[in-house]
């Protein structure tokens, strides 16, 4: 038989022959015909017909279980109708790889069917080392593949029996199988419309099919040991495995649905059950116990009870000591208080009064000895305002192999604005001057570097040491925050636009030999010394400075100093003069906006924003201070693909820090300005304005709503690191004294109004910051306050009103609460709002 | 790249847990390592009854999880299944440790066996791995808090067809694992005491930590009547990469006592950390590396210390004296070496690396215990050390003063020696600066000076 003989046999009518003609071949005929079996799979996408002689022929000639697996994986593998002629081209055959053809196939899960019939048949062994084997019998099991097919889960299993006997059990016990299972069962127990067809085609779920219902109606029948299914389902939320593997099999046991006696033969495992951390498991096995509670062993439910109380969630406690007080009733000689007593440290106030009531009944000893412990006796004092410590001295860089180094270290990672900052300065003293390792340094910055910062600073590099000019213009108009396929520049007159037309500005100098450096900070926190910016005017320079740069060391003097500045005469001095006259001008009457911003394109959902202007802003004015301090048209920084400005830059927080350093002594401008940015925060895995919080800590003036809001933005970040360096900005400014609670309040109202932050994470921002410090309690207490007005109906009022009862219960400050809370606190209601709306009421 | 080499173990039979109403029976089989006798295939170390078993298990469990979990996947790498390396136990006489380390290299764990939680005397000191497979972590997990449980670990065996009875595996580990299980110990080593929480405060604060966090550090700082979480680089505080790696205490959480931490040498771009729940008559230990997508590499100072020749021969003197004990007393080791104190600590500190030591932050003192791993392979890790001494050898190391030229990879990088310390202006120095030790060229200036 040669090759064409051998292909024209591929289609359905001549498989059988094609079986047949295999059978007598030797090893090397096989091999003569492999090379044209391997080139038709790769050629050709054939109907099922002729795939399954492809896949007759394949295992038929290739030379190998790696070969036949690869022609498989060009398409799906055979499916239940064609493995009995695969096993019988097999049979035939016996090749000398044949016990490792299961590995291999098992790369691929449409090859399981005959992977098992393989194993079925006893032609290979079952796969020890892979867990595969099990995993893809979940699906590989059906005879019909497709979604709609109407095949029950218990269909497929009592056609191979053998299955019933070892593998189920294995399976139910792989520590990844839940997950498959849950996700098999899950098409089957929704509505599902297939991809592409219209709703009519909508198929309706049918739960019968599943594998839990398959599995529980075994094992009613008698066909699988119910028994043996009950432990194996038990026993999942037992091991040290992930929720996703164990939830299906808590659904298993639910679908089961254990007799009173079967759960009081198994009663330590069901109690073992209340110590897992899969918290429908600690459910279901209350649920359980608790109607069982008069025949049960106490001990071990009671050992048991400890783990439970322990938890952190509300409702599971809450739904033990229940248990518990159950337990005392019906057994009343067990030691029921002593299990309970754990719930007395639990972090929740509710879970703790419920605890001390379910003592107060059962063991009044026990209750009045613990009673006192739960009450803090210490009277409260606000510390007095401390002033934080002077920031560090900048030091300049010393020559140009320290410089050197500074750039072999921030192209890697430039995560410390002041050592950018000292770079810059660094860069334009040593301009003409050449380091030792400047070889090692161009050869560095001709590596691939990620993020636009860092693009600049190789730029700058290339400007200082490079002799070839093009190189030394690369980069020369790249902008913070830019994405190739969006547009490349920022807004303008916005932060970024302005920090990067510095960046270029300074390069530029440097390309050219360099200029008088008058931008270096003074101080670690941004701030230059009026002292050193005169010094700087004053002194002998050859070259004019970075006109931005003069804007910038402006900006950097505290406004309350301007005076002291020396501006001289010259070009020079009529920058900073007109530099000097804005940031006194700036006198901004901030604005809130809130508003849904379209994107670029129509598929493309509009975004809701929330931002500052001022209405006091000049016009007109183009001048880099004026693009910084003037915030007339904010919206105009997000439409569009502005929106996106730094979303797809791997470094633009290391930007931002940088760009912190341009407004030192204007928080406000600083925090408008960036106010797209931490509302993108909301929803980002990882947060890009984590510097920002820093830059707000060390804010020496004292801040109005745009800082107000933008706090309350961190705090409710869904990046963790975002949310602590919000609540570490906090701290500082409480324990400076400048923390103006009462704003911040209103600002989180009006946020959590227009839903822009979960509620949720803004209360526990504010609770920890003022559990950390008892400087942040006052002004934590006075932001809880002036948000209640927009608490009634929410349903996280309570998540608030609690820290607010336990700070104005701490400090004896009373707060002055709304009418609908009032009420609520009125009413019977026993929610933690109406608990917590009832003890600010008793704050007098 | 080439495949990691790959450890073999040999087990007479698999470990078994049997839970009947009596009483739990835990067997562990043993594979390899050193006894007080010597090297052993199948040490036998305890038969006796373990003490608080609920908490033992959940702690046994903890560890054996730690070794088969990969707390940070790399990008575009896939996740695959885990062939994790078996646990260590090591018998002191009194109290048996249980080690192991996770896929990742960045997260150690140790259970320690107190002597007030063990029941029967100890059969030998040493040692070795012990299997810990499902079905054994299975039945463990339903061990109950008032089931006795009776303890194996290792059996006498007699293997009449070797065939017929051994349960063998093979597990690849990477150099990188074998250094960081390795490292884990120096770092401890120079840890400090940071804090310590009772249990009510351990359990509020593991609970509270989200679930993720970035892998930038944060630090945990002690803070009002417990500890929070700050972005701030705090010399006071312990620095935490990657939040749900403390996650492997949080089975023992209900058992616990107290929290106590201690942090490595102050970095403030993320250091070293070692975290111990106080059980009954137990510990359990979790270190972490400075990073979520690092391991251990180069801190403690280890490198400067294998690079002079001195400590090697201190070293060889000091573990001839080693006897598996508990705790090693350095005072005592000095008096019967003929060594002043000091290079006796940094004999251990060598041995640490080949690991040969563990360290005990609780006690603060070494103790004695053989990795069961290739011994010759231990010793020749630390590659920037090897291509440090390759580069000498090779004659790429020029002085000049207090500058050092090195030629490698084609570039001629500087080393210049400041008062903060070595600088270099390779792209490594420039990326972990000296948080991770020297790199390759500082060493090989270093060992340039000396003449070595």
């Amino acid at each position: 038989m040669d090759a064409d003989e051998l292909i024209a046999m591929f289609g359905s009518e001549h498989r059988h022959t094609l079986v047949d003609r295999l059978a007598p071949l030797t090893e090397v005929e096989r091999k003569k015909l492999a090379p044209a079996v391997r080139a038709w799979g790769k050629e050709n996408y054939p109907d099922r017909t002729s795939r399954a002689g492809f896949f007759l022929a394949a295992l038929g000639t290739l030379g190998g279980p790696r070969q036949v697996a690869t022609a498989f994986s060009f398409f799906w593998g055979p499916d239940h109708g064609q493995v009995d002629l695969a096993i019988r081209v097999l049979r035939d055959r016996q090749p000398h790889w044949l016990p490792e053809l299961p590995d291999a196939l098992l790369a691929e899960s449409s090859n399981w069917p005959l992977v098992r019939a393989l194993v079925r048949e006893g032609l290979a062994a079952r796969p020890a080392e892979s867990a595969d084997y099990l995993l893809h019998l979940v699906h590989g099991v059906r005879a019909d593949p497709r979604w709609d097919a109407t095949e029950t889960t218990r269909q497929c299993l009592e056609r191979d029996p053998g299955l019933l006997e070892h593998e189920l059990w294995d399976l139910l016990a792989l520590e990844t199988a839940g997950r498959r299972l849950a996700y098999q069962d899950s098409w089957l127990q929704k509505p599902w419309t297939p991809p592409g067809r219209p709703a009519e085609a909508r198929r309706e779920p049918t739960p019968e099919r599943t594998w839990r219902h398959g599995l529980a109606a075994l094992a009613n029948d008698g066909v699988i040991d119910r028994s043996r299914l009950l432990d194996a389902a038990l026993a999942a939320p037992l091991q040290d495995w992930a929720a996703v593997d164990i939830a299906w099999y808590v659904g298993l046991l639910g679908e089961l649905d254990p007799t009173d006696d079967e759960v009081l033969a198994r009663q330590q495992v069901w109690c073992r059950l209340l110590t897992v951390d899969h918290g429908p498991s600690v459910k279901l096995a209350q649920k359980r116990l608790l109607g069982l509670v008069d025949r049960l062993d106490v001990d071990p439910l009671l050992e048991a009870s400890r783990a439970t109380l322990a938890r952190p969630d509300k409702s599971s406690v809450a739904a033990q000591l229940r248990l518990l007080a159950a337990v005392a009733r019906a057994h009343p000689a067990a030691a029921v208080g002593d299990a309970a007593a754990v719930a007395l440290d639990h972090p929740r106030t509710d879970v703790r009064e419920q605890a001390m009531a379910l003592l107060a009944g059962i063991a009044p000893d026990l209750a009045s000895d613990l009673a006192p412990g739960m009450v803090d006796a210490a009277p409260f004092t606000a510390p007095a305002p401390v002033l934080p410590p002077e920031p560090e001295r900048v030091v300049p860089v010393a020559d140009p192999d320290e410089l050197t180094e500074l750039f072999l270290q921030l192209i890697e990672e430039a995560d410390d604005p002041i050592a950018v900052e000292r770079l810059l300065d660094g860069a334009l003293r040593f301009a003409t001057q050449r380091p030792a390792a400047a070889e090692v340094l161009l050869r560095r910055v001709d590596d691939e570097h990620y993020g636009a910062l860092l693009q600049v600073l190789c730029a700058l590099a290339s400007a200082w040491l490079s002799d070839d000019r093009s190189a030394a213009r690369r980069g020369a108009n790249l902008f913070l925050g830019e994405s190739g396929w969006l547009d490349r520049r920022p807004p303008s007159r916005s932060l970024m636009e302005t920090l990067s037309l510095r960046l270029q500005a300074v390069s530029r100098a440097v390309r050219t030999g360099g200029a008088p450096s008058v931008a270096l900070p003074t101080y670690a926190d941004g701030s230059i010394d009026p002292a050193d910016l005169s010094e700087r005017l004053a002194g002998p320079r050859r070259g004019r400075p970075v006109p931005e740069d003069l804007a910038l060391a402006v900006l950097r003097v505290h406004p309350d100093r301007l005076d002291e500045v020396s501006v001289g005469r010259g070009w020079a001095a009529r920058i900073v003069a007109r530099a000097v006259t804005e940031v006194r001008e700036a006198r901004p009457v901030w604005e809130r906006v809130a508003d849904v911003v379209p994107q670029r394109y129509p598929f493309q959902q509009p975004v809701a924003m929330v931002t500052f202007r001022d209405r006091a802003s000049g016009v007109g004015r183009e001048g880099p201070v004026a693009a910084l301090l003037s915030r007339r048209h904010p919206l105009d920084d997000v439409r569009g693909d502005r929106l996106h400005q730094g979303l797809y830059d791997s470094r633009f927080e290391q930007a931002l820090g940088l760009a912190t350093l341009m407004l030192p002594h204007h928080p406000d401008h600083l925090a408008a300005h960036v106010h797209p940015f931490l509302v993108r925060d909301l929803a980002r895995d990882r947060a890009q304005t984590v510097p920002l919080a820093d830059a707000w800590a060390r804010s020496r003036g004292p801040g109005d709503a745009p800082l107000a809001s933008a706090l309350v933005l961190g705090l409710a970040a869904r990046d963790a690191r975002a949310r602590t360096a919000t609540q570490d900005a906090l701290l500082d400014l409480a324990a400076a004294g400048r923390l103006d609670g009462s704003e911040l309040g209103r600002q989180a109202g009006a946020l959590l109004a227009d839903d822009t932050v979960i509620g949720k994470r803004v209360a526990e921002g504010l609770a920890a910051t003022a559990i950390a410090d008892d400087a942040a309690v006052v002004p934590v207490l006075d932001a809880l306050a002036a948000l209640l007005p927009v608490l009634p109906g929410r349903r996280d009022a309570g998540a608030f009103l609690e820290p607010a009862a336990e700070l104005a219960e701490r400090s004896g400050r009373p707060v002055a609460v709304p009418d609908e809370l009032r009420r609520v606190a009125g009413g019977r209601s026993t929610s933690l709002a109406a608990k917590a709306a009832r003890r600010l009421l008793a704050v007098e | 790249m080439a495949a990691a080499p790959e450890q073999i173990y040999r087990y007479p039979r698999s470990s078994t847990v049997v839970v009947e109403p009596a009483g739990t029976e835990v067997a562990l089989a043993t594979s390899g390592g050193v006894t007080s006798r010597g090297p052993a295939a199948h040490p036998v170390f305890f038969d006796g009854f373990l003490g608080h078993p609920e908490q033992s298990a959940a702690a046994l469990l903890a560890v054996a999880k730690v070794a088969r979990t990969r707390f940070y996947t790399p990008p575009g790498m896939v996740a695959a299944i885990l062939r994790a390396a078996d646990p260590v136990v090591t018998s002191n006489g009194d109290r048996l440790r249980f080690e192991s380390f996770s896929a990742c290299c960045g997260v150690y764990a140790r259970y320690d066996v107190l002597p007030g939680a063990l029941d029967g005397p100890a059969i030998d000191t040493g040692t070795t791995n012990v299997d810990f497979n499902p079905p054994m972590r299975r039945a463990l997990a339903t061990v109950g808090g008032l089931d006795p449980v009776h303890l194996r670990v290792g059996e006498d065996v007699e293997v009449t067809t070797m065939e017929a009875t051994v349960v063998e595996r093979k597990v690849p580990l990477p150099e990188r694992w074998l250094k960081g299980f390795v490292e884990v110990q120096l770092v401890a080593a120079v840890s400090t005491p940071a804090f310590e929480v009772p249990a009510a405060e351990a359990r509020r604060f593991l609970r509270s930590l989200p679930a993720t966090a970035g892998r930038k550090p944060l630090w945990v700082v002690p803070a009002g009547r417990g500890l929070r979480l700050t972005s701030r680089p705090n010399p006071s505080g312990v620095s935490l990469s990657g939040t749900d790696r403390l996650k492997p205490l949080e089975p023992l959480l209900r058992f616990a006592r107290a929290l106590r931490a201690y942090a490595a040498p102050y970095d403030p771009l993320g250091a070293g950390g070692i975290w111990e729940l106080d059980l009954d008559d137990a510990r359990l230990v979790v270190g972490l590396s400075p990073d979520l997508s690092r391991g251990f590499s180069g801190e403690g100072g280890v490198l400067w210390d294998l690079a002079d020749d001195a400590t090697e021969e201190d070293a060889d003197v000091v573990s001839a004296l080693l006897a598996f004990e508990p705790r090693i007393d350095v005072a005592r080791l000095a008096v019967e070496a003929g060594l002043a104190e000091d290079r006796v600590r940094r004999a251990l500190g060598r041995l640490g690396a080949a690991g040969r030591v563990g360290f005990d932050a609780a006690d603060s003192a070494y103790f004695h215990r053989e990795l069961p791993y290739d011994a010759e392979r231990l010793a020749a890790m630390h590659p920037r050390l090897r291509d440090a001494r390759a580069l000498v050898e090779a004659g790429a190391v020029r002085l000049d003063g207090s500058t050092g030229y090195v030629t490698s990879g084609g570039t001629e990088h500087v080393v210049r020696r400041t008062p903060e310390g070595d600088r270099c202006t390779c792209p490594w120095f420039g990326r972990h600066r000296a948080s991770r030790g020297p790199c390759k060229h500082a060493l090989a200036v270093d060992l340039e000076r000396r003449g070595t």
